[in-house]
């Protein structure tokens, strides 16, 4: 799939926003490091820690293609027997990406984390 | 880590404020940027008085030794107040270029003319053709006797027809696209054989294309070694994308500021737009652009200052680069819709920070060059 140059650039986009959230939560911690309140600005984290990280979820179901799909969720479970089903965790792929449409959801959705910023930081 | 600006960061930050204070609105930005010149030769005296010229050059050299980290500091004032002058063009970029690549003599003949603001410099390295492809030069440099013959044709090179002297980029052997055999020669303007076509690009900064035809340069000309000139100047383009991304936070940042207010003031239906959730979500985003924008800078210039590989540097400028473009195609083109139609107006500053950070996005390497650069690497 790295060949692949629609994917290879899907993949450094991710990677790429990965380190901007990263250094975003850097920035973070070191105001909290010298006694600042986390601001309303830290909403800025939730909304595009779980946007991205559904990005990525999202990535592993285009990944793993064909082997996303069979549901056989008790291969996952702590002391199953039998034999697994496609390689790796990609039968997992689907399961996750349902299961982490939660993420923008709780937490205060990500539609409230919005209306924060626009209220407490921009004065709207 | 420890993100706080240094006491000289915050100094020069506090120097860059008061000058667009006290001599640099919007009027006089656009009195200057109509000027045949494009930029202020007064200004650029009060730039060398102020020490800001001094800043991307080392100790050493007589500079101020100043980190990425201070460059992207006082790109982002520049880019709030949308400053016209060469600063990247000459300061950053010929001048950086000189310090990497020249040898001690030329450094000590041309570093101290530029930190005094009397000498302006251009680097020709684009090539019709070459998109930001810095090895991909045909222009050719062919030893004659104790001189070199120039011949080729160069694009969007920036401060070009405002240039005492050229840095060409020029190749000695190899085919083109080759990452060995290329050189820089110091071609003094007024050559037989040099053609500058100038004009304003679409942020108002002065640019040419230039043609070289046989054009005769005294092999003393070329910056320090033969055809060894490649990694020198992917080094300083690198920094000079640094520069112009920090330049676009700034720029984002006032767009973001000013959409802000103006949906403040802005009534309709009875009331003003900015209460309205679809646009209020719409400037939440905005600012969680411009934050990752600035994120993402600070990374780049921490990696520059840092301990890194040449590799890790240039990826970590790439990837700054590609999500800055993304940034700034988002921020920008939201700031002209929520102005609505005076956002297209030459009146209103909204739409001159938009062609600026337009401009910004494609000098040197677009976001998909940069994306394609930061997954090779």
């Amino acid at each position: 799939m790295l060949e692949n140059s629609a994917f290879r650039t899907r993949l450094a986009e991710i990677e790429i926003e990965l380190q901007a959230l990263e250094y975003s939560e850097l920035r973070t911690l070191a105001a909290l490091s010298v006694g600042k309140a986390p601001g309303p600005e830290s909403s800025i984290l939730k909304i595009v820690g779980t946007e991205l990280a559904q990005q990525m979820d999202e990535m592993f179901v285009d990944l793993s293609a064909y082997h996303c799909l069979p549901f056989v969720p008790e291969q996952f479970e702590d002391g199953f027997q039998g034999e697994h089903i496609g390689p790796g965790s990609s039968a997992a792929a689907a399961l996750t990406y349902f299961n982490n449409r939660k993420l923008t959801i709780f937490g205060g959705s990500n539609e409230i984390q919005r209306n924060i910023i626009s209220k407490a930081v921009l004065g709207l | 880590m420890d993100f706080s600006n240094t006491e000289e960061q915050q100094m020069l930050q506090e120097s860059v404020q008061k000058f667009v204070h006290k001599s640099y609105d919007f009027d006089t930005r656009n009195k200057i940027m109509a000027t045949e010149k494009g930029f202020s030769e007064e200004s650029w005296a009060l730039f060398a008085e102020l020490g800001w010229l001094t800043v991307p050059y080392a100790e050493a050299d007589g500079g101020f030794g100043g980190s990425a980290v201070d460059l992207t500091v006082m790109m982002e004032e520049f880019g709030k107040a949308m400053l016209v002058e060469p600063f990247v063009a000459t300061a950053v970029l010929s001048g950086g270029l000189i310090s990497e690549q020249g040898s001690a003599d030329q450094k000590a003949d041309l570093l101290p003319k530029i930190m005094e603001g009397t000498l302006q410099l251009a680097c020709a390295y684009a090539e019709p053709g070459s998109r930001f492809n810095l090895a991909n030069i045909k222009t050719s440099a062919k030893a004659d006797g104790d001189s070199v013959v120039l011949n080729g044709s160069k694009t969007a090179v920036l401060n070009g027809s405002n240039a005492e002297t050229l840095l060409v980029v020029a190749r000695e052997t190899g085919a083109a696209t080759d990452r060995d055999g290329i050189s820089v020669f110091m071609v003094d303007a007024a050559s037989e054989g040099v053609t500058i076509q100038a004009f304003a690009n679409v942020d108002g900064k002065k640019s040419a294309e230039i043609t070289l035809k046989d054009v005769r340069v005294p092999g003393s000309a070329r910056l320090g070694e033969a055809g060894s000139a490649l990694g020198a100047l992917e080094s300083i383009i690198d920094r000079a994308t640094l520069a112009v991304s920090a330049e676009a936070v700034g720029a984002m940042e006032a767009l973001l500021q000013k959409t802000v207010e103006y949906s403040k003031t802005r009534k309709q239906f009875g009331t003003a737009i900015g209460t309205f959730q679809a646009l209020q979500h719409r400037m939440a985003d905005m600012f969680i652009e411009c934050q990752l924008a600035r994120s993402i800078v600070i990374m780049a210039a921490m990696k520059l200052d840092g301990g890194e590989s040449v590799a890790e540097k240039a990826k970590a400028v790439s990837a700054a680069k590609s999500r800055i473009g993304k940034a700034i195609r988002k921020v920008s083109q939201e700031a002209i819709q929520i102005h609505g139609g005076i956002g297209m107006t030459e009146e209103l500053d909204v739409g001159h920070l938009f062609k600026l950070v337009t401009a910004a996005e494609i000098m040197f390497g677009n976001t998909d060059y940069h994306t394609e650069r930061f997954a090779s690497l």
